[in-house]
């Protein structure tokens, strides 16, 4: 391998590692407060009109508890790829959720971050969360490839 | 590990880990809104608010759902400021009067969404309350218009000043 091949392996992997920290913390803030009060977050969810009256509840407890396990996963090893790809589909998942809103002139609290933030579903948001989306697609993709298969493995081992 | 397993096993646990917190817990509830006197309509408490489901509308989708016709405002400020000025065609439900009559309700039913408004937005909990207790009637679509009259207002959307004939028969 030369010289530039290591450090551009080595910048991406720093980088990838900063994408995995900074997405894991935010999922992480997302998923706690929801969590702690699950009637507000339904209450959020029930404000962009997508999901029928009795699916509420479970989503408003199903999704805090996929958000922070795809944050520790994020963090941890083996299920990197798996975890920042559901991070990925959940971001642009949010994404679509706002953006149809928005479309629809529903004025609402994105509900992002539990009660405690309060912060307007805007487009500027709608693109932030594609962009955080596109990277964790990077960091699913770039962690699939680099991690040894089967084959691999046994011809480093050979 | 391959991606989809992966995938799978993060599903699985997170599925198992949310039916133990459900059981533990139960599902969750909307919270219930807090009491406000001198509320829209009046005799919230009585009817009961915990399971509202009302959202927000911004003025300039209200003011489309208008065109097409399919839209009743419901004005819960006073009498004096109703009659100073009001949404075109907007039904009137001040916080001082009672309940709304089954006449009135009636009225409501023929349209596919409810808007309620009264001076501001999020500050005004009057409307909440009323879209609340609105939608608790059976109302498929409540809202709640934000920012008010004076956001309608401030975009140049149709307003009339006078009484409202339509409520002293209804209301």
């Amino acid at each position: 391998m030369h010289l530039h091949e290591l450090n551009q392996s080595s910048t991406a992997r720093v980088l990838r590692l900063l994408c995995r920290v900074g997405l894991a913390g935010l999922f992480l803030w997302a998923a706690l407060p929801k969590l702690a009060e699950p009637g507000r977050f339904m209450e959020d969810l029930a404000n962009y009109r997508v999901l029928p009256e009795a699916l509420l509840a479970p989503v408003a407890v199903g999704l805090p508890m996929l958000e922070l396990l795809c944050a520790l996963a994020l963090l941890a090893g083996p299920y990197v790829a798996g975890s920042a790809a559901l991070t990925s589909a959940l971001l642009f998942g949010f994404a679509a959720a706002m953006a149809q809103a928005r479309a629809r002139g529903i004025d609402l609290e994105c509900g992002c971050f539990g009660a405690e933030s309060r912060a307007q579903v805007s487009w500027d948001l709608v693109l932030r969360n594609v962009v955080y989306a596109l990277g964790a697609l990077w960091v699913a993709v770039s962690s699939r490839s680099t991690q040894p298969t089967p084959t691999t493995a046994q011809a480093a081992k050979g | 590990m391959r991606l989809s397993t992966q995938i799978l096993h993060i599903s699985v646990v997170s599925a198992a880990l949310s039916l133990l917190g459900a059981g533990l817990r139960g599902l969750p509830e909307r919270p219930a809104a807090p009491p406000v006197s001198g509320s829209c309509g009046g005799g919230g408490s009585e009817l009961g608010f915990a399971a509202a489901a009302v959202g927000w509308i911004s003025p300039e989708e209200a003011r489309t759902l208008l065109s097409g016709g399919s839209v009743a405002f419901v004005d819960c400020r006073s009498e004096p400021e109703f009659l100073n000025g009001h949404v075109s065609g907007a039904l009137h439900v001040p916080a001082e009067g009672g309940s709304p009559g089954e006449a009135l309700l009636e009225r409501l039913r023929g349209a596919a969404t409810v808007v309620t408004y009264c001076d501001a937005g999020e500050a005004c909990e009057r409307s909440q309350r009323l879209a609340t207790m609105l939608s608790q009637t059976g109302l498929p679509d409540v809202r709640v218009m934000r920012g008010g009259l004076p956001a309608w207002l401030s975009h140049g959307y149709p307003a009339e000043s006078g009484s409202c004939p339509l409520c002293t028969s209804t209301n």
